[in-house]
């Protein structure tokens, strides 16, 4: 599913707006507004700090350790890091992290921009035809991992039997160390388009449509419009779009990876959060395993700088 | 712009528009027909586009070899704990956020946002070794407690919407003698309606399809919840014959598909609600 908390993380940058001073005041009394902002603050500040603070901070203590939950945990400094840079299976992890970022976030943003602009006109039944694009929305990461399991079998599966009307012949698929990532990164795709979809959608709503009209007057086609005044006016959902993509990529893959492949054949779709759960759960390395994971948000947050921050130099 | 259009392009626009909705879907279809193949006509090849023999034992079959009744109950346990307790938690201190003066309010929203730069699984392990040291590994407040605290983006959206009602409004609650459990209860919270349809159909189905916590939560078979069972079929997909693992798949999928159908705008809102602003 999608990950709506970085929709409000792309907001939350706006200044935080201070509003409702008044209806506490006087006649109510501090005291009395103080025990009831304890009420309803208290139990989700206390829930919080237990389950989300404790572990963030947690997160990267651990990764400073070395534990396998039944010794006593042994301080080892950045021991853990450096052990990355020889293990073969860590670099290939983020080697196979980095395709299906690319083959996964690229697509799926040019594809939901086109489908949005598409699909961006009335006629009757267009609400039926919709529901068909936002469908994926519905079904679990493992739940259409087993039915694009079944999809792309290679003997009986309809994918390689549509491919053989064109005369391909289909791959392998998820038995084949070339194909297996791809198939993860076509899955991904899919999951991922509605929400995109829908971000487009609401944004093309607010395009001013003298803008496009002016274009049409002006001798643009279709496609001359999209690439110069569609694309441009959307920009700023096309970030937003490709943080919360990114962040989907990057962790929900999880489950399609480990009911689909478990990081196989020959670790050939081995990501990073595979090879993390693998090594704490597998292992019981807690703490390499910790490493991996403050390699892996360290990772996020390049990524997500580095696209926030980009089209705002383009803007000047 | 529609009118500027020729009606040629327009019939072009329409079919293509028909055509990759018919592809997105076609995954489903494939699963609705699967499901209800018997075993031969599911492994055939070329394959059937729709069942020339429908087998209903798959369903029955599915819920005995593949989910259980128990994952069924445990689901719906989760779904709606998770749902439920993390819908009170976020609205009050939304509402409290918003509109309650107290010392520390805008540190304590800074610090909700700031949480949410860090994704779930990378905090994965220490949170499982808290539930761990209070002893709930494979119990249900163990399978629950840890995802109802994720409270950083329920707060964030009620906070943005009791903020925009006018303060006046709850003014005039206050010169009636109203406390501020009245105030919320009798003013805020009968307007938070949209809010929170939207809020809780994108939380139920985050929570319905959960995998990962649930996978390291929980170690009994009878703590499982419907997508560990899927998963384990995922694993072996050659031990169980296709009509079969489709219908499970089917079973687990069609509750959320049909609520969908009929409530697509709150789920839109849901994810669609914290880009408009």
């Amino acid at each position: 599913m999608s990950d709506p908390s970085t929709l409000a993380l792309a907001q939350a940058k706006s200044p935080i707006r201070r509003g409702g001073n008044k209806a506490g005041g006087d006649a109510l009394g501090k005291r009395q507004t103080y025990m009831w902002a304890a009420l309803f603050v208290g139990p989700n500040v206390l829930l919080f700090a237990i389950f989300i603070i404790i572990p963030i901070l947690g997160a990267f203590a651990l990764s400073l350790f070395q534990w396998n939950l039944i010794r006593p945990p042994v301080f080892v400094g950045l021991d853990n890091f450096t052990r990355m840079i020889n293990d073969p299976r860590a670099i290939n992890s983020i080697v196979r992290t980095a395709y299906l970022v690319v083959g996964g976030v690229i697509p799926t943003i040019l594809i939901s921009f086109a489908l949005a602009v598409l699909i961006n006109t009335k006629f009757p039944g267009l609400k039926l035809i919709r529901t068909l694009y936002l469908m994926p929305i519905v079904i679990s990461f493992v739940a259409s991992a087993v039915l694009w399991g079944y999809l792309l079998d290679p003997r009986w599966g309809p994918v390689n039997w549509v491919l053989a009307q064109f005369g391909i012949p289909g791959p392998q698929w998820l038995e084949s160390t070339t194909w297996a990532l791809p198939a993860v990164t076509i899955v991904t795709i899919w999951l991922r388009i509605p929400v995109a979809l829908v971000l487009y959608l609401a944004a093309l709503q607010n395009i001013n449509q003298s803008l496009i009209e002016a274009g049409q007057l002006d001798g643009a086609n279709f496609f001359q419009r999209m690439r110069f005044i569609i694309w441009p006016s959307v920009r700023p959902v096309t970030l937003l779009v490709t943080i919360v993509t990114l962040r989907g990529v990057l962790f929900e893959s999880f489950d399609v990876v480990a009911v689909m492949t478990e990081g196989g054949p020959l670790r050939s779709t081995d990501i990073l959060i595979n090879y993390i759960y693998q090594a704490a759960f597998d292992r019981l390395d807690f703490g390499y395993a910790s490493a991996l994971a403050v390699v892996l948000f360290v990772i996020v947050m390049i990524l997500t700088l580095f696209v926030t921050g980009k089209p705002k130099g383009e803007a000047r | 712009m529609n009118a500027v259009e020729r009606p040629l392009t327009r019939w072009t626009r329409i079919a293509a528009i028909v055509f990759f909705g018919l592809l997105i879907g076609a995954p489903f279809y494939w699963l609705m027909i699967g499901a209800l193949k018997t075993q031969p006509e599911a492994l055939a090849f070329p394959p059937t586009f729709y069942p020339r023999q429908i087998r209903w034992e798959n369903f029955t079959d599915a819920m005995t070899r593949i989910l259980s009744a128990q994952a069924f109950i445990n689901s719906i346990i989760f779904t709606v704990a998770v749902t439920g307790l993390q819908l009170v938690l976020t609205i009050t201190t939304g509402f409290a956020l918003a509109k309650m003066p107290f010392p520390g309010r805008q540190a304590l929203f800074r610090i909700f946002l700031l949480t949410m730069l860090v994704p779930f699984h990378v905090v994965l392990i220490p949170t499982f070794l808290v539930t761990r040291g209070f002893n709930m590994i494979d119990t249900y407040p163990g399978l629950i407690l840890p995802i109802v605290a994720q409270t950083a983006f329920g707060v964030f959206v009620f906070r943005q919407f009791f903020i925009t009602l006018p303060d006046e409004l709850l003014e005039a609650a206050r010169i009636d003698g109203a406390n501020w459990g009245q105030i919320f209860m009798m003013v805020a919270l009968p307007l938070a309606g949209p809010s929170i349809a939207a809020y809780v159909a994108i939380t139920m189905l985050n929570a319905w399809n959960m995998y990962i916590w649930p996978l390291v939560a929980t170690s009994s078979n009878a703590m499982r919840v419907l997508p560990l069972s899927l998963a384990s079929l995922g694993q072996e997909l050659d031990t169980t014959p296709p009509n079969v693992g489709m219908a499970a798949v089917l079973i687990t999928t069609l509750p959320v598909l049909v609520v969908f159908i009929f409530t697509q705008r709150w789920f839109i809102n849901g994810l669609g609600g914290a880009v408009k602003e």
